[in-house]
């Protein structure tokens, strides 16, 4: 009724007062996910890395300690689009020459479709290199709205949570056996649990 | 002469100061080598009202703040796409400074900065990238086998998981044009999944003259 109150020239009461949305900020956390996923990892010109999610300096520049070739398909920006196998064709290309040896797979599992996420990991498989590793971020709470985000990579060990467009409805928790099922034929060597609410695993292609 | 003629290229002092400026903070590398040319002081610039269809090479730096579709092969020159400027077009060039929007590969043979500002669909391949934070870029990157420090050897895991090489160390076959041969435009070759190291010698045939083939219309 704020019309009303502002052509009778009353103040609304303070509770009709909608609170202006405030933008959530990023936060920059520790990656327990990526550091196993860069451990032991020593700099190779043939080496070959592949992040699915945003472009960012920082990223890059972690990157690029251990690879002269990286690739960032922003898939998280298309998966909006209804065909996500399309995008992954034209933003991940086959390489058989040149395989991807670490492959950041962020929370795109929670974002496509359930019938999307098998078909999404074999078409990384085929283009993984031999004992490629692959990391993934996975809701793990029990929250009925989840924040997307977008993510950087600070350092090999941190890694920056930047809100990515508003709360949307969980889809159905992806739990731990789940996961691993879903990730073959990467094998999940390490899995952690951040204070974020988020589980992070490390396969490894076998 | 038709007025398509008459506006290819389009020089105003004003611009090719700022091209100027713009070209010495992207390090415009130093020539040298025999296929090297005169050193040129100029830079061309394709104004915003401008849009080429077809190829574009020549022997001077480039700024471009209009449209360009087709190809733009100056191998020993700098290239800028300005913050106005709207590329579709693979690109080759010695160093490659893009502020506004590419849509192609880019193969530049010292060093690719793509700013803030820029908007870069494609792959990318130069010994030396600066990818600046606020750039929307997705594509390739390849610097290429050169100073990583390490022969194709594998990375092992501290955790008992071991990591193995790629068999790529080869570098795969540059399908970017080189020269100033004219034709028909091809347009990019996105997405084609070849970002491999490239032999720079080929793109040491630099285009002798300034030129561009195809059509030209302001808008």
């Amino acid at each position: 009724m704020g019309w009303l109150d502002r052509i009778t020239g009353e103040d609304p009461p303070v509770a009709e007062q909608t609170p202006e949305p405030t933008e959530p900020e990023a936060l920059d956390r520790p990656s327990l996910g990526v550091k196993a996923l860069f451990d032991g990892v020593t700099p190779d010109s043939a080496h070959s890395v592949l992040d699915l999610g945003r472009a960012s300096e920082s990223s890059f520049n972690v990157y690029a300690r251990f690879a002269r070739r990286i690739r960032f398909a922003d898939l998280l920006r298309a998966e909006r689009r209804a065909d996500l196998d399309r995008a992954l064709g034209e933003s991940v290309p086959a390489q058989p020459d040149r395989p991807y040896d670490l492959i950041l797979v962020w929370d795109l599992l929670d974002r496509v479709a359930p019938e999307s996420r098998a078909p999404l990991i074999a078409r990384l498989a085929e283009r993984a290199a031999p004992r490629a590793r692959l990391h993934v971020l996975v809701e793990a709470s029990d929250r009925s709205a989840v924040q997307p985000f977008h993510f950087t990579v600070l350092d090999v060990d941190r890694v920056r949570y930047t809100p990515d467009g508003p709360e949307r409805p969980a889809r159905g928790r992806l739990l731990p056996a789940e996961v691993e099922r879903l990730l073959q034929p990467f094998e999940v060597a390490r899995a952690f649990t951040s204070r974020s609410g988020m589980r992070e695993y490390m396969g490894i292609l076998q | 002469m038709t007025r398509e003629d008459t506006i290819m290229w389009k020089k105003d002092e004003d611009t090719t100061q700022q091209a100027g400026r713009t070209a010495r903070d992207s390090e415009t590398p130093a020539r040298s080598g025999a296929a090297a040319s005169a050193p040129s002081d100029r830079t061309a610039t394709i104004g915003s009202a401008i849009k080429i269809k077809g190829e574009v090479s020549g022997d001077e730096d480039l700024l471009i703040q209009g449209r360009v579709d087709g190809s733009i092969d100056l191998a020993e020159h700098a290239v800028t796409v300005g913050t106005q400027g709207h590329v579709t077009a693979s690109i080759v060039a010695s160093v490659v400074t893009v502020e506004g929007r590419v849509d192609g590969d880019i193969d530049a043979r010292e060093r690719i900065v793509l700013r803030s500002s820029s908007q870069v669909e494609g792959d990318i391949t130069a010994p030396r990238v600066v990818l600046e934070d606020g750039a929307r870029f997705r594509g390739g990157v390849d610097m290429g086998d050169a100073g990583s420090g390490g022969s194709s050897g594998s990375a092992s895991s501290g955790s008992g998981n071991a990591k193995s090489t790629s068999s790529g160390t080869s570098a795969a076959s540059s399908s970017s044009s080189s020269g100033s041969s004219k034709g028909s435009s091809s347009g990019s070759s996105r997405g084609g999944g070849s970002n491999g190291s490239k032999d720079s010698s080929s793109k040491r045939e630099a285009a002798t003259s300034a030129s561009t083939a195809g059509k030209a219309s302001a808008s």
